[in-house]
């Protein structure tokens, strides 16, 4: 895993693509609703203890007994979408997991989580900025600043100062 | 950088501890030391007759305790004259400056359980963890491997302190440590440290890379520090001085005994600080710090540890 510097901010992540952990005793592939050919193919190839998993909706409890079990010398992978994937990232450090141990694919949409300074109401889905926070209804501008923790981007009042002056929509990618 | 103030500490006891170990305790002529973190050294500054020595010692008292620091010194068969000063000129009352502790070797916070591989006189650096580690309430388990005619020191407090958390194995009673068996048993989340010889240091490495266990979950301090080599002349371009560099005394002593100040905290190639750039002559490295894309470039170097390859180096000083 890789950050590349976006408007000035160094935390949102970049993903290049992934290759199997050849010595690693066990794999878990997790995906989100869907085995992403990438990870099908990855899946294939590995011959030694393997598991898949698929979760539509995954609870936090559920997501934390499926690494239960996860042995030191193991690989996670995951694929989904970006919030998905590092929510899982998150359960599997607080089990122990160092970096490399997390195999992460290219996010499957680049719809993202917005984490609202003003009120900490988390929206989902968001493709374009400024975007409406689903709490306060402000205006937010939606940054390339990531919340590894929280899986979700940094946004605040766009037009705080002069609630006349509102950007031009664009689209993040 | 800014310069970091040497401490003025006097010897308060001395204590032999193996047959080749001291232990010294240092106390503070004024005022009081600073708490450190588990893993911490200074550096010890010893005015010898004829040259000036500065070894690296991990500070094995308890980090909360200011009112003293204690450091283990093995007197090293082919010293370069630190460990035979320290164990021949140091007595009670000798005063010494250290620098303030650094750590290049702190215990991994998040960790679920700590295995701690120590050889010889690498024990003290991990008995500044076990306080910590005890406190924290975290598992653990201490391998201490050592030979009981040379090192082997604290290990009876360790065992009845520690009970079946500490393994000793005394390789003058032919007992050996099966580090395969000791990594295999493991849950994820346990890191590994190793503070020991370099022999110790691949074992476990080579061990972890064959078992799958991930890189970032080993953790080493090596104690070795500048190794001698052959004499060679530097040559300081910025300043159009030249020095000569004694087979027995390492680049930065050579730079530092001239008045050339480079900013050091390990002395030993890890941490990074000493790097200089090289405008001329082959280099000969010997640090783990530098990358092996840096290494090939020829174009640094880091002067606590590496060499000149020839009899001449050109630095951009």
């Amino acid at each position: 895993m890789q950050t590349e510097q976006l408007n000035g901010v160094v935390s949102k992540p970049a993903y290049s693509s992934v290759e199997l952990n050849p010595k690693s005793r066990f794999h878990l592939f997790i995906a989100e609703q869907n085995v992403t050919a990438e990870m099908q193919s990855i899946y294939d190839e590995c011959s030694s203890d393997k598991k898949i998993a698929v979760y539509n909706d995954a609870s936090d409890t559920q997501l934390i007994e499926s690494l239960a079990l996860f042995p030191l010398a193991g690989t996670l992978y995951l694929a989904g979408t970006e919030p998905f994937i590092w929510r899982v990232a998150s359960h599997a450090r607080q089990a122990g997991m160092c970096p490399e141990q997390i195999r992460m694919m290219t996010p499957v949409s680049r719809e993202r989580h917005l984490f609202c300074c003003h009120c900490y109401t988390v929206t989902e889905g968001v493709t374009y900025s400024p975007y409406v926070c689903d709490g306060c209804g402000l205006s937010l501008e939606v940054t390339d600043h990531f919340a590894r923790l929280h899986s979700a981007y940094f946004g605040y009042q766009v037009n705080a100062e002069d609630s006349a002056d509102m950007p031009a929509k664009r689209e993040v990618s | 950088m800014s310069v970091i103030d040497q401490m003025s500490v006097v010897v308060t006891a001395v204590k032999q501890v193996a047959p080749m170990i001291k232990e010294f305790t240092l106390e503070p002529l004024e005022g009081q030391l600073t708490p450190f973190s588990p893993g911490a050294h200074v550096v010890v500054t010893m005015a010898g007759t004829e040259s000036t020595y500065r070894n690296a010692y991990s500070l094995m008292s308890d980090p909360q305790d200011n009112s003293q620091y204690r450091i283990a010194v093995r007197l090293q068969e082919t010293s370069r004259g630190g460990s035979v000063y320290m164990h021949q000129q140091v007595e009670v009352g000798t005063q010494l400056k250290i620098s303030p502790p650094s750590n290049l070797f702190a215990p991994q916070w998040m960790a679920k359980k700590h295995v701690l591989f120590a050889g010889g006189v690498g024990i003290t650096p991990f008995l500044s963890y076990l306080p910590a580690l005890q406190r924290q309430q975290v598992p653990f388990e201490l391998h201490y491997m050592y030979r009981s005619q040379q090192t082997g020191a604290y290990r009876i407090e360790l065992t009845e302190s520690l009970a079946d958390r500490c393994h000793c194995y005394d390789a003058d009673q032919g007992n050996r440590c099966d580090v395969s068996a000791v990594m295999s048993a493991q849950p994820l989340g346990t890191h590994f440290y190793i503070c020991g010889p370099e022999s110790l240091i691949e074992a476990v490495q080579t061990t972890a890379d064959e078992m799958g266990i991930p890189p970032s979950a080993i953790h080493w301090e090596a104690f070795a520090g500048a190794k001698p080599g052959q004499p060679f002349v530097v040559e300081l371009s910025g300043r159009g001085v030249e020095l000569d560099v004694a087979a027995d005394s390492s680049l930065l002593e050579a730079l530092e005994a001239a008045d050339i100040k480079i900013p050091n905290l390990c002395r030993a190639g890890v941490c990074g600080q000493c790097v200089c750039d090289v405008a001329g002559g082959e280099v000969e490295h010997r640090d783990s710090y530098l990358s092996d894309t840096e290494k090939q470039s020829g174009r640094v170097i880091m002067p606590c540890v590496s060499r000149a390859a020839g009899e001449r180096l050109v630095l951009d000083i």
